[in-house]
């Protein structure tokens, strides 16, 4: 009746191939392994309490953010990653799987350096009308961290919030339509995809500016509850209800701040 | 990239409501996708080789949704096919030959690493996708039963279509209600009865669905 055929048995290359999903997120494991090792050094810098802004300082405060960044943001960036590897490796280009898809994380992360360009001039104005309690450390005035809790609570509801993160958690759809060959191809779908997590975390991020910029519970919480916005089922009503917690917390600063 | 092409049928079933929440970027309906695919091809080629009047079958298992990956598949080939035939279309309907993520077949068999042996059976198939019953059969692997989806209010005979303008299996698919049952294959699917079913006609190539 049935026979079977054996034909399907996997070959040396295909073994390979196999081991390509492997690599790849070794790989990403390393940098941010790498990256958070670096972060809980304190990332290199001088911790006085009124540091001077030299372009050098300037400097080691981006690099720490995006060190910083690469720790929070990697695991997140891992089921997109496998399923491009998956897809990479079936496909015309399969014998450069592994450098395509390092290529893009890099995108992915690139993404990520221009928000760290950006938290570390914010960082810089904060301390320069000296509203922190000194480098890297929590915002002291509560009108301005009651107003950022609010900002955050608010971006939550937000339209833009929510596109953002549909695309985030639909790995599938976000490959099929932007998905295009070559190191260019790969480069680009990491920076869209670092731009639509940005959208959903840039504002989360800023929660570090009341938590305290190097402060490592504020720094694996957020990354912790990041990876589980974008992959647990259902997370659309813990969104919201995120959103209600940071918004009453952002009032009630606010308030006691004013009476 | 050998080119090829497939004009056909097929009939698919899975474990999922109505509709399959897949064609509307939905999560599967208990969070698993179990299917059952049956394929009669009019005309096509692999090459030089001609693949018309064969039939195949697929049936697929994901623990997630298709994208989370972690699935297996076993596909079953005509007994009629030669060994050409066979092997040409293996290749189709394990994304060979195909432009990333142009066909269904490129997807599920990215999204499945467990590749069970291919079954060589004779295969039977029947379709009339207008009044939405059909029925495909590999005997002692796996048998799939579509009828119309039944009114809820009088259980007459209710149709409904899926339009899939940039679809990468289908343009257009009747929508029904179908069963599968398994027997002696790798796989074996417990959930799929009295659920999603769709008809659609197929016309496919290394560079995806055509009119995409």
């Amino acid at each position: 009746m049935t026979e079977v055929n054996q034909t399907q048995t996997l070959g040396p290359v295909e073994r390979l191939a196999r081991r390509d999903g492997v690599i790849v997120l070794l790989a990403a494991l390393l940098i941010a392994g790498l990256a958070a090792w670096y972060t809980l050094k304190g990332a290199g810098v001088p911790m006085s309490m009124n540091p001077v802004w030299t372009p050098g300082y300037a400097l080691l405060n981006l690099v720490m953010w995006w060190v910083m960044m690469i720790a929070m943001m990697t695991p997140s960036a891992a089921p997109m990653l496998l399923l491009y590897v998956a897809v990479k490796r079936m496909g015309p280009e399969g014998h450069r799987t592994v450098w395509l898809s390092l290529l893009f994380l890099g995108g992915y992360l690139l993404a990520w350096a221009g928000f760290s360009l950006i938290a570390t001039l914010l960082q810089w104005q904060i301390e320069r009308f000296d509203l922190s309690m000194g480098a890297m450390m929590p915002i002291t005035s509560p009108v301005l961290g009651g107003a950022v809790l609010v900002m955050v609570g608010v971006y939550q509801f937000t339209g833009v919030k929510e596109a953002c993160l549909t695309h985030c958690r639909s790995p599938g759809a976000f490959l099929a339509d932007h998905n295009r060959p070559g190191a260019a191809g790969a480069l680009r779908l990491g920076l869209l995809h670092g731009g639509y997590c940005l959208g959903c975390c840039w504002a989360l991020m800023a929660l570090l500016f009341v938590g305290g910029i190097m402060n490592l519970y504020w720094i694996a919480g957020l990354a912790l509850y990041v990876l589980a916005e974008k992959t647990l089922p259902k997370m659309h009503k813990f969104s919201s209800a995120t959103g209600s917690l940071l918004l009453a917390g952002g009032a009630f600063l606010l308030i006691s701040a004013l009476i | 990239m050998k080119q090829w092409s497939i004009q056909g049928e097929e009939i698919a079933n899975c474990n999922c409501n109505f509709g399959c929440p897949c064609q509307f970027g939905v999560l599967p309906s208990d969070g698993t996708c179990e299917a059952a695919v049956f394929f009669r091809i009019d005309k096509g080629n692999y090459g030089d080789v001609q693949l018309g009047g064969l039939l195949a079958a697929g049936v697929y298992k994901w623990p997630g949704p298709i994208h989370e990956g972690a699935g297996e598949m076993q596909l079953i080939i005509d007994d009629k096919a030669s060994a050409e035939q066979r092997a040409a279309l293996e290749a189709i309907m394990t994304g060979k030959d195909t432009v990333e993520m142009a066909t269904m077949w490129f997807i599920f068999s990215a999204m499945c690493p467990t590749k069970h042996d291919t079954i060589v059976s004779p295969i039977s198939v029947e379709m009339n996708a207008e009044d939405r019953i059909g029925k495909g059969t590999v005997p002692g692997v796996v048998e799939v039963n579509a009828e119309p989806i039944p009114n809820i209010m009088s259980g007459a005979p209710h149709r409904v279509g899926i339009r899939l303008p940039n679809g990468f299996e289908f343009g257009f698919a009747e929508m029904a209600k179908g069963s599968t049952k398994t027997s002696g294959g790798a796989i074996e699917l417990l959930k799929n009865s009295g659920t999603h079913a769709h008809f659609a006609s197929l016309h496919l190539t290394g560079e995806g669905r055509v009119g995409a």
